[in-house]
């Protein structure tokens, strides 16, 4: 087993070994592991005391921020007050100043008493309760030895931490599910308990003994659980459902939330009262011994139990599950299920884990059933509107922004603070704010914002350009709302540039200091903090080019869209091929020419793409050489050649376009996740490629197609691979639905094309971009 | 004839919060900035996995 050693951060701590309860449904007691008959029944001093050091010991060596620290049993309670405050004296005796420390306690709830909460809020210990859903549940297995229900003492229990002044120590209820139970009962005696969360967990059982199956239905559970996902979304989702939550997040493209579901590897470890380390606690249900790891607290660091192959097993995600599961679509989800689940004593191997979960169909019915129930609603609109994904964007900007200056804590400088306080000044002001918006729409902002985040994260500090640019922004804002309001800017060569507008000319290379820029009622002034008054300099609105002032040209001939062609921000180097320099006059005409010429064709050709275009894009920046492209910026530009000719140019600019939207989507939705787990072969390569790969390849080759129908050959088969694959999200599927339907009837009209708009034939034109390689010739 | 001027307009999203009000530290701003910003491999410290407690 390779890879670096995962540190633990969960640690459950077993505080008593012995329980009030008899519930014949515990591992701990009455499964195949039986080794609680040999622990003491209360953790010792020592024990406590080494646990505490090899845990700041553990925190230290990894620089933990924090440590979650889980006090179990058996019943923990059993232990009592004293030996509790002790446990929690001497660990946050041991990791203060070190890490924070997350205490939890999980009970079954029936001696919960106020003098237990007055402990548990002295020290901050959250507390979980088991609790199997309405009383006939309960009573079903959480008894008294003597059959008595312990209903009415956990419901007491709750309404305790329900009480105002313990409310904040509240961590929810868990249930383990029986199928014999009432599922809506279940849920609806949970819910009745406004619990600040809830998880459902299936009872422990192996491939020797299986869960009881009373109909015989492989997907039993599932039906069970999503009886509980209906009537939780018919009754407004009252609480979080950790399992439910876990399955929404994983396809999504997030985490899963619990160690039963997910390819997460593990990082937790239980101590014993008697100090001895085990691995995850639910092995017990395996077989005898199945959990232990041979180390112990005294003896041990956390880092040997870590390193042990056991746990190592459980920390290599996708490597980790069997054959089967890795070609499993759910795989993501499910992860193969909770590890215990897969034990079988009789495989091939001569027994192990190297197999599904004895819970397997009942999994993938229940992601899959989660999906279907939720698709429409969880999938963000950014894929389904051009609108929508340019809020993301904004939204996803001023973040940036926010981000940047909280991350900053007052070190950007005063040019910085004036610029910040000014831009609230400016969002006080309702045109204001639209132009502010409307400078931070401009693609470049987010090439700043993103590299100065990655400065300070980095500890290198912000650039002072960087720093400066946003009074910039600010003062571009300012005057294309026309707000009196001044605002200091620096300027760099002699000069200043405000992002959209244009540089304005204060002096020669080498020269550089600070001005105020003022917007008035026609156009702005400009004016250096060292010049004499009345020597500024005055830009007026339509302002054309001369010695003080280089426009930032707008390109405007239909039916091209006005696009701004922007040869002048110092931010737009953010292309692989390098940018011209300012363009001449004569070189913006040809540029207007060969992008109304370009556009025509693609408004004859590819009327829709060509239409959102116009609505999206906004910004071309001149490259020296190559085909349209995108860089790194934020979604609007493309980098183009201005020698192509027209008909290049619009195949060029169609799926230059194609790859800034896919990568604009990917930047505010997840579409897949764990990239390059698998591997993938497309229809049109021979070498395998990862799951971004094949996406973006098919999407362009889809957009392509929509002009020349021979780009779709093996695009149909893609997306069946694409939407068949375990990496792809619900937002994934849901942009694959929507190509689908782009791309429907373009075979049956495939000679709309030939003979008008632009001939495959010509150099590159049915080659893509970003695969220079594939031709269809 | 001119193809050009010097009034760009783009079409700008509605303002949703205040720059100073924007929440910065919440679970849904860090997932925005990391997927642009390079995500982080590092789980919330506050969830706990185990799948016998909460």
């Amino acid at each position: 087993m390779t890879g670096p050693l995962v540190p633990f951060r969960e640690f459950v701590l077993k505080v008593h070994s012995r329980c009030d309860l008899a519930c014949d449904h515990c591992y701990v007691y009455e499964h195949a592991d039986q080794s609680w008959l040999t622990r003491p029944k209360v953790i010792s001093d020592e024990a406590i005391s080494w646990t505490a050091r090899r845990l700041a010991e553990h925190a230290t060596t990894h620089a933990l921020p924090s440590v979650t620290v889980i006090l179990h049993g058996g019943e923990p309670l059993l232990a009592g007050p004293a030996r509790l405050r002790r446990v929690c004296e001497e660990l946050g005796s041991a990791l203060n100043g070190i890490a924070e420390l997350d205490l939890r306690i999980h009970t079954n709830g029936v001696q919960l008493s106020p003098r237990y909460l007055d402990l548990f809020d002295e020290f901050h210990v959250r507390v979980g309760i088991s609790l199997d859903g309405d009383r006939a549940a309960n009573d079903r297995h959480r008894r008294y030895a003597d059959g008595r229900s312990s209903h009415p003492m956990v419901l007491r229990a709750v309404g305790l931490l329900r009480e105002e002044r313990h409310r904040h120590l509240d961590l929810g209820l868990l249930c383990t599910v029986d199928i014999h139970n009432d599922p809506v009962a279940v849920h609806d005696a949970l819910a009745a308990l406004e619990p600040p969360l809830v998880d459902f967990l299936l009872p422990h059982a192996t491939w020797d003994e299986p869960p009881p199956r009373p109909d015989g239905s492989p997907t039993a559970y599932a039906a069970w659980l999503l009886t509980v996902f209906d009537r939780w979304t018919e009754q407004g989702r009252p609480m979080p459902v950790r399992m439910f939550a876990s399955v929404l997040s994983s396809l999504s493209g997030g985490p899963s939330l619990t160690e039963s579901l997910g390819l997460a590897p593990t990082d937790l470890v239980v101590i014993e009262t008697d100090g001895t380390l085990e691995q995850v606690d639910s092995l017990k249900s395996a077989y005898e011994g199945a959990a232990a790891t041979g180390f112990d607290v005294f003896r041990n660091t956390f880092d040997e139990a870590a390193a042990h192959p056991g746990v190592r097993a459980r920390q290599l995600g996708l490597a980790g599950v069997s054959e089967t599961c890795r070609r499993c679509p759910v795989v993501r989800s499910c992860g193969g299920g909770l590890y215990t689940h897969r034990y079988r004593s009789d495989d091939t191997s001569g027994g192990g884990f190297d197999n599904p979960s004895v819970y397997c169909d009942d999994l993938a019915a229940l992601i899959r059933g989660i999906e279907e129930r939720t698709a429409a609603a969880t999938g963000s609109p950014a894929v389904r509107s051009p609108d929508a994904l340019l809020a993301a964007h904004q939204d996803l900007t001023r973040t940036l922004l926010a981000v940047v200056h909280d991350t900053l804590g007052g070190r950007g400088g005063a040019l910085w603070d004036d610029a910040w306080r000014l831009a609230a000044a400016i969002e006080a002001d309702a045109s204001g704010a639209d132009a502010l918006d409307a400078v931070l729409a401009h693609p470049y902002t987010r090439t700043w914002l993103v590299d100065a985040l990655a400065d300070l994260d980095a500890g290198r500090g912000i650039a002072e350009p960087a720093a400066e640019r946003l009074a910039a922004t600010v003062a571009a804002a300012a005057v294309r709302a026309r707000l009196d309001l001044p605002v200091p800017v620096a300027y760099r060569d002699g000069g200043l540039h405000l992002p959209t507008l244009g540089t304005v000319v204060l002096g020669g290379p080498g020269e550089g200091g600070t001005a105020v820029v003022r917007a008035t009622g026609d156009g702005f002034l400009v004016r250096p903090r060292d010049a004499a008054p009345g020597t500024e300099v005055r830009i007026a609105p339509d302002e054309p080019e001369g010695p003080h002032w280089l426009p930032v040209r707008v390109l405007r001939r239909s039916p091209a869209p006005a696009l701004l062609l922007d040869d002048l921000d110092p931010l737009r180097a953010c292309f692989d091929a390098p940018v011209t320099g300012r363009l001449p006059i004569e070189g913006a005409e040809t540029w207007a020419h060969r992008i109304a010429e370009a556009w025509a064709l693609l408004t004859d050709a590819v009327p829709d793409q060509a239409a959102e275009a116009a609505r999206t894009l906004t910004t071309l920046t001149p490259l020296t050489t190559g085909g349209a492209a995108p860089g790194r910026h934020g979604p609007g530009a493309l980098g183009a050649d201005p020698v192509t000719g027209a008909r290049e140019l619009a195949l060029g600019l169609l799926s230059g376009f194609r790859r800034a939207k896919l990568r604009a989507l990917g930047e505010v939705t997840d579409l897949y996740a764990l990239d390059g787990t698998w591997e993938h072969r497309t229809p049109w390569g021979n070498d395998p490629v990862t799951f971004s790969r094949l996406l973006a390849e098919t999407y362009e080759r889809a957009g392509l197609g929509l002009y020349d129908p021979r780009f779709l050959t093996g695009v149909p088969e893609a997306l069946d691979m694409i939407e068949n694959a375990a990496e792809v999200t619900v937002d994934g599927k849901q942009l694959i639905a929507a190509v689908r339907k782009e791309i429907s009837g373009t075979r049956s009209t495939a000679g709309k094309n030939h003979g008008r708009g632009l001939s495959p034939a010509g150099q590159g034109t049915n080659v893509l971009v970003s695969d220079r390689k594939v031709t269809f010739e | 004839m001119k193809t050009y001027g010097t009034t760009p307009d783009f079409a700008p999203a509605k303002i949703r919060a205040t720059l100073a009000a924007t929440d910065v530290r919440s679970a849904d701003a860090v997932t925005k900035i990391n997927r642009v910003c390079g995500a982080t491999t590092a789980r919330s410290t506050r969830i706990s996995t185990f799948n016998s407690a909460l």
